[in-house]
């Protein structure tokens, strides 16, 4: 028996032994080499995580977060982020707009695209006419519907030649919009506005952008290697107008999609940052390691309003003022939220002046946890319907464990408040979603981040018949004050126009805020000028640089 | 025996279709479409990418366009991963869900096997316990948690593997061990009883009598008589693996075709999930043809096409 155990322990190791030698290997990742004849210095070398593989890298078919903050450590556009929803001069060394808002005129710097040649105006037109062609939509095409004819085109009732966007020489391009749009310069600082050399973009055809050989870049980054689905290499490029503020020689991202994995090779040290942190994680890691931002969404409640007794608001406002937020956060939810009193987010929406926030004139439109006020307005608005009690209402919330345990906590204030029965039905998010574009489903749980620095992008939302108007809420005085306040030149007039228009929809409460969403993130302390934004691109590493690595 | 194969080659792609065309139309009833996203394409621009995608047609002709491509093998374009097809996804994926399989197979299997022969030869002994034992920790606990805590214990706190990724040979030790504990479970438990059974047998009793030496008695008249049974589990293993696999990957962040299981379907990535479900099906379905002709070829009394020898 023995010599038998034997013979088979020794095939065994053969066997291991032979495999190891079978199987694919991931590409090797190239060291940076140090510059001949200087003296050794701290690799400004840094591994992130990349969460993901995105859905494309093609600048005009990009949409998320991850695609976008790729397009900023590799791309410029006229203008580039500064972070927090703010833009500085890009490839445009500066701009301005005409007396009434609608002229926008660009003028580039001297800059080159990675292979040496120049970057011309030209490109940012082809570039935008790519992002409009009507033969291949796109999800953010909508973002050039503010220049003239851009719409028409790019839904087949225009032409290309009516499009409002002129190239007035190599250096000089203008932009013609069908009405003031005070944030244009935050647009075109977006992919969908990237300039695309037209000679490259024919070369490649297809291939445009899907493999590092397939790009052409002009940012502070080029990419060295791209492994599908496992990482990608950025290196500095030199060709970069800007490349004496650029500190770091590499970064690799990992796409790394369990949130435990990335923690634990945070913890071995395979990783320099991690994407979010939970309660227990962060109090793992070192506390000077441990960072706070606003990724600027709002969770709110969407209540449908064709619903026989949320018509009501004030049911609807008494289901949201019996709301413990701050028990909710801490106890259930267990993340570095605050609690929401208000729709607009207190952070990444500046007010006219562009510089204080919004939400620092009106902080709040009701108490967090008024039980009392809410009980009040439950009984007003029974009485209102002419009914004596509440039947039981629906909540429709994701299937998700974390999700499904929110529900519970509030079916269980609800209850404990106000004597609401609620059944939770939990259900995927694609069905979520499709439930409540089509207005079927009672109360659900829904988040919105904005898309640029300007309360628009949240109040906008729900105007009659607004696609995002899952509510279906209605109000024609809402509708005008939104209507009026995009077309209006004046920013003082503008933005108290808007304030009448939250004022308004906090007092119909079609939507239930509930908390506005920071994050917790670790970074080790060695890193310096690492950030992160609510706006994308989230991940800012761009002037980041190694110090103190032990 | 060709006549057998053919039937069974036939039999295999009935099925492959039938396969394909339940998951095609199932996605399909699906609520939503792959556009559905918390920040809505305009409508006017939805209605746009549904007819760039062909999804305005009607589901019959949708039906009837996608099997003529599938039948010149091409599996159609990514609405999750937008710049590639379906076939260089599961080309690019492929090579590491197959290692991590390959590994765990293989190494469950031996060591299943080499378990359950040291059980029976001891029988009611200590190794026999210890092959309990193991039988039924395998059973017992999910690949994910075998994995999470390989990960945590080996990988973090004595830093003998690294943590995840797919790049060395150290990179494939966890995944593949979480991925073959099970299988190193059943293999073990099965290949024992048989062992057990074949050792009671006269003709063993005969060999020991004739004066044959242990090592022959083992391997030329136990293990080859127990081990043809425990083959015939091999075919639901190797699809255990596969579906534990989908899990391994995501936990240690191995690009393989695996988790786009879960995530087309979460995506409502049509041409993915179709694509993927037809691959690992027309798998399966040869996997387990394999199995049942080498089944005839180990055992030269066995016919797989009913006759008798």
């Amino acid at each position: 028996m023995k010599k038998s155990l034997v013979l088979v322990l020794a095939m065994l190791m053969i066997l291991s032994v032979a495999l190891s030698a079978c199987g694919p290997k991931a590409p090797a990742t190239p060291e940076t080499p140090a510059p001949a004849g200087e003296p050794a210095k701290e690799p400004q070398e840094l591994t992130i995580d990349l969460f993901q593989e995105n859905s494309t890298l093609d600048w005009q078919g990009m949409s998320s977060t991850g695609e976008i903050q790729i397009y900023n450590w590799v791309m410029e556009g006229l203008t580039r982020s500064a972070g927090k929803g703010t833009v500085k001069p890009g490839i445009a060394e500066k701009y301005e707009s005409s007396p009434d808002g609608k002229v926008w005129t660009f003028h580039l710097r001297d800059a080159k695209w990675s292979d040496g040649t120049p970057i011309v105006a030209a490109d940012f037109k082809y570039g935008a006419m790519r992002a409009l062609d009507p033969k291949t939509p796109r999800d953010y095409t909508y973002f050039l519907y503010d220049i003239v004819g851009a719409e028409e085109y790019s839904t087949g009732k225009g032409s290309a030649e009516q499009v409002g966007i002129k190239v007035i020489d190599d250096k000089t391009i203008e932009y013609t919009l069908k009405q003031p749009v005070t944030y244009f310069d935050y647009l075109v600082s977006f992919p969908t506005y990237a300039p695309v050399q037209q000679a490259f973009a024919e070369k490649v055809g297809d291939k445009f952008n899907t493999d590092p050989e397939f790009f052409l870049l002009n940012g502070p980054f080029k990419i060295e290697s791209w492994q599908h689905e496992a990482e990608m290499v950025f290196v500095k490029n030199p060709e970069y107008w800007d490349a004496a503020s650029i500190k770091l020689d590499k970064v690799t991202g990992l796409m790394i999609t369990e949130d435990s994995t990335a923690f634990n090779m945070y913890e071995s040290g395979e990783l320099d940052h991690t994407i979010q942190l939970d309660a227990d994680q962060k109090a793992a890691v070192t506390k000077g390691e441990v960072k706070k931002y606003a990724d600027g969404s709002v969770w709110f409640f969407d209540f449908n309003t064709t619903h026989p007794v949320l018509k009501n608001k004030n049911i609807r406002k008494a289901l949201t003022y019996a709301i413990d937020r701050k028990s909710f956060i801490e106890n259930v939810a267990r993340m570095p939220w605050e609690p929401a009193t208000a729709f607009v987010q207190p952070e990444l929406i500046p007010d006219a002046d562009g510089k204080t926030p919004w939400r620092a004139a009106k902080p709040s439109y009701f108490k967090d946890n008024d039980v009392e006020t809410a009980k009040q307005l439950l009984a007003q608005g029974m009485k209102e319907l002419g009914i004596t009690s509440i039947p039981k209402l629906k909540f429709m919330c994701n299937d998700q464990s974390t999700a499904q345990t929110y529900a519970q906590a509030f079916q269980e204030m609800w209850k404990k408040n106000l004597g609401v029965e609620i059944e939770i039905e939990a259900v995927p998010s694609a069905v979520r979603i499709d439930r409540q574009q089509k207005h079927d489903y009672t109360i659900s749980l829904a988040g919105w981040g904005p898309d640029y620095p300007d309360p628009m992008t949240d109040l906008d939302l729900y105007v009659t018949g607004s696609g995002n108007n899952d509510p279906a809420y209605s109000n024609p005085e809402y509708d005008a004050l939104i209507k009026a306040a995009k077309a209006e030149p004046d920013k003082a007039k503008k933005f108290e126009m808007m304030r009448k228009a939250e004022d308004i929809l906090m007092d119909d409460m079609p939507i239930g805020p509930i908390y506005w969403r920071y994050r917790n993130y670790a970074v080790r302390e060695y890193v310096k000028g690492f950030e992160r934004d609510g706006f994308s691109p989230d991940i800012q590493f761009i002037y980041a640089w190694i110090e103190g690595k032990k | 025996m060709f006549k057998y194969i053919l039937k069974r080659i036939a039999s295999a792609l009935l099925t492959v279709w039938v396969v394909v065309s339940l998951t095609w139309f199932m996605m399909q009833a699906i609520p939503g479409d792959p556009f559905m996203n918390e920040k809505r394409v305009i409508p006017e621009l939805k209605e746009q990418l549904r007819a760039h995608y062909g999804l305005d047609k009607p589901l019959v002709v949708q039906y009837g366009m996608y099997m003529k491509n599938f039948l010149k093998g091409d599996l159609g374009m990514s609405f999750q991963r937008k710049d590639r097809t379906v076939n260089t996804i599961i080309k690019e994926g492929l090579p590491y869900t197959a290692d991590l399989g390959v590994r765990s197979i293989v190494f469950g299997f031996t060591m299943g096997i080499l378990l359950g022969i040291v059980a029976a030869l001891n029988h009611n002994k200590g190794w026999d316990r210890v092959s309990i034992l193991i039988a039924v920790i395998g059973v017992s606990i999910p690949a994910f948690v075998v994995a999470s805590v390989c990960q945590y214990f080996l990988g973090v706190k004595l830093k003998i593997f690294p943590v995840a990724q797919y790049k060395t040979f150290a990179h494939t030790i966890m995944p593949a061990f979480a991925l073959s504990l099970n299988m190193i479970a059943q293999v073990a438990r099965f290949m024992r009883s048989q062992m057990l059974d074949v050792i009671g047998q006269d003709y063993v009793k005969t060999a020991k009598a004739k004066g044959l030496s242990q090592i022959k008695i083992v391997w030329s008249h136990e293990i080859r008589n127990a081990i043809l049974p425990v083959i015939t589990i091999l075919g639901p293993m190797v699809a255990a693996i596969l579906a534990g696999s989908f899990v391994v990957e995501t936990i240690f962040a191995i690009p393989g075709i695996g988790k786009f299981y879960v995530q087309s379907i979460n995506t409502q990535d049509y041409s993915l999930i179709t694509g993927i479900t037809a691959f690992v099906g027309t798998l399966m379905v040869f996997i387990n043809l394999i199995i049942d002709i080498l089944y005839g070829l180990i055992d030269p009394r066995i016919r797989l096409d009913g006759s008798s020898k």
